[in-house]
């Protein structure tokens, strides 16, 4: 088989990947060499088992359940790494990093996974790109919500949120960055498997919902800057709409018609 | 705030109230035409009125900006607010439509206002300008007083334009036909959304219709109740994809495999009949105990066979799933150019200006489906579509790198 060496690789990479976290927060600058050094380790551990694999198997390994989870903690590493050198926020590259190590373990667990193939209008190009952009998107959109909500509580109890809405603000563009990203991913995937690019499908009507929610959050910040109160509502309301359309899709009248409702199995 | 406050309303320079008083005004007009037109907004929109209705809005909004860049309500379409208030309306008509079902002949309420045929109804057409012309007036106002910081902006929100642009214009134009092919005919007509045939530029010979498929699943079910067994709650199926397996608790060792068999007497063969499916002898092993036999999925036309391990319990195999079905076709178009094409579930194939997807089959038939279900899909519209989506990519890149302290003044 030849995923025979995974589980060295996974385990490397999670060694690498857990000692890098523990020197970044046991350290008290945001920037450790050391832990660059391991997680770099890490990526490159990952980097280096993918090659294997793609030469070992002469096609790009993409089509199977196993195979998509190999890319989503690539990326997720590469990603995460990218946007910590850039932005230095230590949640988002532990998050980034705690997710990948989740999907090497859910693979580590499930070696069968890795010749179980998906179902055909999921063996797509986009699908990795879609699903990754989205795990981004929620992650700094939930963390928004969480400094919104510590916002709200501190102005109750009417102390200062100076620093608080400079780095929601922050973290809903770079989560909104991401939101677009996975909507366009989702049409472009759209245009090749179902023949059209928007279909105004239900999960599609709501996961734009979601990001009107947003630009209306930034919009409305960037007209009328001054207002803290106004704007840490927003976000938590902007927030609920996410988790809505996340969950909440299945249960309306509309969703009868809604391709997405795929059940494996 | 304070202006909000002290200033009368619809007076200049116009903010959130004007703004949304607006958009209630313009729902209403919708609503309006939409009860009282007779003609359904499909036939109006359709083509080449689309065109002309493109080139003229966004026309007005350039003429518009560019005489009278200082009038308060060009400064107005190009403000937040405004950007708010549109952007408002179609999250609203959005919602109703995520919420109802869309039926496109409904005589109640709901489909005499629209809603239940809300992207070709008035409101949404009325709400979806709305939202042009404040953007065309975003995008002029920054690209007159460009600066190199502003690229994103540009890309965002232009590209944003020209897609919706795109697609609400090109929407009339837009055709997805469906073709039933039938192995071994010449086929040049397809079926419209509306039931009715129409000619398409291109016809399709299908050669062959075929399904490559997974390797069948094994289960153990309860020989009382007839349910697969569980472990921590989820149903154990293992596919059948090496030939020593553990499922519950027994050792699997399959011992022949022909993945396309049919019964003669008591043992499989392989054959190649319609209908044949996969087989396998089989052994199972729990405690020392050995129990050997066949075991069949079945198919149309055979009956499934089970393999009674003891009083308890049975071993079955699943039908297998389809890992990819595909057509092979000659695709010919009106010049009599042949063309030896594969079309695959998100692998479409692109012939004279059309996309020929694969949508179906004959499911009952599965692998000997002689039938391939084919969608033909014509979207003049659609590079300047892809022009707005991957300029609002680069957008969304440039966002993520800048964020919000360096793409702000
Ligand atoms: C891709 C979706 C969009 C994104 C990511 C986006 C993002 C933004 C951001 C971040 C700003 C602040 C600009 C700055 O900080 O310099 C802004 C401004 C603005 N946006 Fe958008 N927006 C989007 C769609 C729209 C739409 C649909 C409209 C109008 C209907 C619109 C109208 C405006 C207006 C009027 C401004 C203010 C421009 C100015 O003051 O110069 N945007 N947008």
């Amino acid at each position: 088989m030849n995923w025979f060496d995974f589980p060295y690789f996974a385990a490397a990479a999670t060694l690498f990947w857990v000692i890098a976290m523990i020197l970044l927060f046991v350290s008290n600058k945001n920037t450790n060499r050391w832990s660059h050094v391991f997680i770099i380790l890490g990526l490159a551990t990952m980097i280096s088992f993918a090659t294997i694999l793609w030469v070992r198997i002469g096609r790009p390994p993409m089509r199977t359940l196993g195979e998509t989870r190999l890319w989503y903690t690539l990326f997720l590493g590469l990603i995460g790494y990218a946007g910590y050198l850039k932005w230095k926020y230590r949640w988002f590259i532990s998050y980034s990093l705690g997710m990948a190590i989740l999907f090497l373990g859910i693979n580590a667990l499930h070696p069968e996974t890795y010749d179980k193939v998906m179902m055909p209008a999921l063996q797509s190009p986009w699908f990795v790109p879609h699903v990754i952009v989205y795990l981004f998107a929620y992650a700094l959109l939930a963390a928004s919500a969480l400094v919104a909500l510590k916002g709200c509580w501190l102005m109750f109890r009417k102390q200062s949120t100076e620093k608080l809405l400079p780095l929601a603000d922050n973290m809903v563009y770079l989560g909104v960055s991401f939101l677009t990203l996975g909507l366009l991913f989702g049409a472009l995937w759209a245009k090749e498997a179902w023949g059209h690019y928007w279909t105004w499908d239900p999960k599609e009507t709501w996961a734009f919902l979601t990001w009107l929610a947003y630009l209306g959050y930034m919009h409305i910040r960037h007209f009328r800057p001054g207002n803290a109160k106004t704007a840490f509502r927003i976000l938590v309301f902007a927030f609920g709409i996410l988790i809505l359309c996340w969950f909440g899709v299945y249960y309306m009248p509309s969703a009868k018609q809604s391709v997405h409702t795929y059940s494996q199995q | 705030m304070p202006e909000t406050q002290n200033k009368i309303m619809w007076q200049a320079p116009w903010g959130y109230r004007e703004s949304f008083s607006i958009s209630v005004g313009l729902l209403f007009i919708g609503w309006l035409l939409e009860w009282f037109s007779n003609a359904p907004l499909v036939e109006i929109a359709s083509y080449p009125t689309n065109r002309y209705m493109a080139v003229i809005w966004l026309t007005v909004g350039a003429v518009l900006f560019f005489t009278a860049r200082k009038n308060f309500l060009v400064k107005w379409l190009s403000s937040v607010p405004a950007a708010i208030a549109s952007v408002g309306l179609l999250a609203l008509l959005s919602l109703f439509l995520g919420f109802f079902a869309q039926t496109p002949n409904d005589t109640s309420i709901l489909g005499r206002l629209g809603i239940s045929h809300m992207t070709d109804s008035w409101p949404f057409l009325i709400a979806i300008l709305w939202v042009i012309i404040c953007l065309e007036m975003a995008v002029l106002k920054r690209i007159r007083r460009f600066k190199w910081k502003d690229t994103w902006y540009i890309l965002s929100h232009l590209g944003l334009l020209i897609a919706i642009i795109g697609g609400v214009f090109g929407a009339p134009e837009v055709e997805r036909l469906v073709m039933n092919a039938f192995e071994g005919r010449t086929i040049w007509m397809a079926q419209q959304p509306d039931g009715k045939m129409k000619e398409v530029p291109v016809a399709v010979k299908l050669i062959n219709f075929d399904i490559e498929e997974y390797p069948p699943k094994l289960a153990i079910v309860d020989n009382t109740t007839g349910k697969v067994l569980e472990s921590m709650g989820k149903p154990q199926y293992q596919l059948m994809d090496e030939d020593t397996l553990q499922i519950w608790k027994y050792q699997i060792i399959v011992k022949k495999y022909y993945s396309m068999a049919a019964k003669v007497e008591k043992a499989y063969y392989p054959v190649e009949t319609i209908g044949a499916a996969p087989a396998a002898l089989i052994t199972t092993t729990r405690n020392g105990q050995t129990t050997e036999g066949w075991t069949y999925s079945g198919s149309l036309n055979f009956q499934p066979e089970a393999l009674k391990i003891n009083s308890e319990h049975s071993l079955i195999m699943l039908p297998p799933e389809p890992k990819h079905y595909f057509s092979d076709a000659v695709v010919i178009t009106p010049d009599q150019k042949r063309d030896s094409v594969r079309i695959r579930v998100n692998e479409a194939v692109k012939v004279n200006g059309w996309k020929i997807y694969q949508l179906d089959y004959d499911t009952d038939m599965g692998r000997w489906s002689n039938k391939s279900v084919l969608e033909l899909v014509h979207d003049p519209w659609l590079p300047i579509v892809y022009i707005g989506i991957f300029m609002m990519i680069g957008g969304a890149i440039m966002l993520f790198w800048q964020g919000k302290n360096n793409s702000s003044k």
